[in-house]
């Protein structure tokens, strides 16, 4: 669906994009990651045809954004990052303006503007002003006004930016469903954790350059981050720490690093088989263990480390 | 044919809006206060005897202040078009849905006219009681109400120009302001003293006077000239009312140009000034629509589609 080749764009002295490469297939809830200014606005203005780029190509299924831009439009719903509303109309007629522009006929539009604000859950809003929407349900109205030319492609620059807990939660599920609708939906944010309870895919974008593209899952193994955590009932003596310790290395080729008195932690691969095993080294040596379980790095952690520059 | 939608949804919250009837209420109070100070003799020093001259001079001040309150409204109410939805950040959800630029500017233009011709008409039964007086024919008032529309339509124009070219609307109506005011200027100056100012030599008024004035006379004035909405005004009352000449020549202090409107015609002469300011306010509009397809990079190119 998305397709963008060797995409480069300079403000002045300043490279936004370094040849970006980014494929994003049909379907796809794809993420698009990286911190402030690493340039994920530009990259999404470019395919939304909001901006050209200096060189490089990109295609939104097929058609070219500086070809044909025209084209896109009928392809894309872009919802940018910060961005106004009619205050003084209606929920129904901000709808019935945007699908104006659009070209919706005014029969379509009656028909589309019931559906959309049923999508996202803003059917008992129809007569109110959009003045008087909280801001969840402003990135709401807007996400509907998106969908009303059932556009193939959702560009969103950060639709969670702002939002308390329960208008995210809302979000997802509404993006939840435009997914299970067939679209594909390309999502940016600088909080990986909150892409990742979302996105089947997740690239990472770090000073105009892409460092990762792939699954969450794939990143998190790219990342080996799995640690064995082991918590003692009281210290060990220091003969049978020792003793385990070489045993665990011997045996298992598992380098435990003390982490205070009580708590020793394992870097590896994640591997029940050899877990169970390394608990029962253990326990033969006649250590105190009291909690022995897995610690996942969390996303935070992962992102810190992909983008640390 | 659909309705532009710009223009629809603009015209929608517009009405709902409480600044135009305010709008429209201060200057039709305004035409009748003067209106009824003039027709009462306010503002003259002696006695004054009610007669024809007085509602003629009285359908002059309500043209100029009608003319005035455009000149007034006009960049207030469109030098926002554009540069509000760029404040408000709605320009870019505007762009991508398609609607083209063209659009965009024709359907703020509309809606701004309409609500400006809504201040012009508001203000119509007021100037029509020199045509209930019997002072003005009919087709005076229409000429005039066509006048006003046109130069609305220019006034709103430039507006929109300094919208597609400032980022804020505050800066855009100052912008407009300033740039009426350097076209007033700027035009009459030029008539005077620019490069293509006439010179009016005695061959030139032979000329005149053996071609019977007319168009021969238009040709030998200076083009700004015609490009100054005030003279345009002073023309057309002078043609309609025939009591301007006075105040022409003690006003204009264009003495040579103004006799030679007087050899044109001052009603052909505001006419051709009327019809060249029109022209200029498309080309106007279209320069609007020129630099926002710069600006938002979107100069067509022929459609490529990948491989």
């Amino acid at each position: 669906m998305i397709e963008c080749k060797k995409l480069v764009k300079r403000y002045g002295k300043t490279l936004a994009l370094d040849g970006l490469d980014l494929n994003v297939g049909d379907g796809e809830v794809h993420g698009f990651v990286g911190p402030n200014g690493a340039g994920k606005t530009t990259a999404i203005r470019i395919l939304a045809t909001l901006l050209r780029p200096t060189s490089g190509e990109a295609f939104v299924d097929g058609v070219s954004v500086t070809g044909d831009p025209q084209g896109v439009r009928r392809l894309i719903g872009y919802m940018p990052d910060f961005f106004g509303v009619y205050d003084d109309l209606k929920a129904w007629e901000y709808l019935d303006f945007y699908a104006g522009c659009m070209g919706i006929g005014a029969k379509e539009r009656r028909r589309r503007i019931d559906e959309v604000l049923d999508l996202t859950a803003l059917s008992d809003k129809r007569e109110a002003y959009v003045d008087s929407l909280s801001r969840g349900m402003k990135q709401r109205l807007c996400l509907a006004h998106l969908m009303m030319h059932d556009p193939k492609l959702l560009i969103l620059d950060e639709p969670a930016s702002g939002m308390d807990p329960r208008a995210r939660s809302e979000m997802r599920e509404i993006l939840g469903d435009i997914s299970a609708m067939g679209k594909t939906v390309l999502i940016s944010s600088h909080i990986l954790p909150e892409l990742a309870q979302m996105c089947t895919s997740i690239s990472i974008l770090e000073k105009g350059k892409l460092t990762f593209s792939g699954s969450v899952q794939a990143l998190e193994n790219k990342m080996n981050a799995s640690q064995l955590v082991i918590r003692f009932a009281c210290e060990p003596s220091e003969a049978q720490a020792r003793a385990a310790i070489e045993k665990l290395k011997e045996e298992l080729d598992m380098v435990a690093v003390r982490d205070g008195l009580t708590c020793w932690r394992i870097d590896t691969q994640e591997n029940v088989m050899q877990d169970g095993e390394a608990l029962r080294l253990l326990m033969a040596v006649g250590l105190p263990v009291c909690d022995f379980h897995r610690e996942r790095a969390t996303l935070e952690d992962v992102f810190m480390e992909v983008t640390k520059g | 044919m659909t309705v532009n939608p710009i223009f629809e949804s603009s015209a929608r919250r517009r009405m709902r809006s409480v600044r135009l009837p305010m709008i429209v209420t201060v200057c039709v109070l305004a035409m009748l206060i003067l209106s009824v100070c003039q027709l009462t003799g306010f503002f003259a020093d002696g006695m004054v005897v009610w007669g024809m001259r007085q509602s003629t001079e009285c359908y002059i001040w309500m043209t100029a202040l009608q003319f005035f309150l455009i000149l007034l409204v006009a960049p207030a109410l469109s030098a926002g078009s554009i540069a509000g939805e760029r404040e408000r950040q709605t320009f870019d959800l505007l762009l991508v849905t398609g609607v083209g630029v063209r659009r965009i500017v024709m359907g703020k233009m509309m809606e701004n006219f309409a609500a400006l011709a809504l201040v012009i008409f508001a203000g119509l039964p007021v100037m029509a009681l020199s045509w209930v007086t019997g002072a003005m024919e009919i087709t005076a008032l229409l000429e005039t109400l066509l006048f006003l529309l046109i130069i609305a339509f220019a006034a709103l124009s430039v507006g929109m120009l300094a919208s597609v070219v400032m980022r804020r609307s505050l800066t855009a109506i100052i912008a407009a302001y300033l740039m009426i005011f350097a076209i007033g200027a700027g035009t009459w100056i030029l008539a005077k003293r620019g490069p293509i100012a006439a010179a009016y030599t005695n061959d030139v008024w032979e000329m005149i006077d053996s071609a019977g004035g007319g168009w021969a006379a238009i040709r030998t004035m200076p083009v700004t000239i015609f490009l100054n909405a005030a003279v345009a005004l002073v023309m057309l009352l002078a043609g309609q009312t025939g009591i301007l000449h006075r105040t022409m020549e003690q006003t204009m202090r264009l003495y040579d140009i103004y006799i030679a409107a007087g050899h044109a015609g001052y009603t052909r002469v505001a006419w051709v000034s009327i019809a060249a300011i029109f022209a200029i306010s498309l080309l106007v509009l279209a320069l609007c629509v020129l630099i926002l397809h710069v600006r938002t990079g979107r100069i067509a190119r022929r459609a490529r589609r990948k491989d």
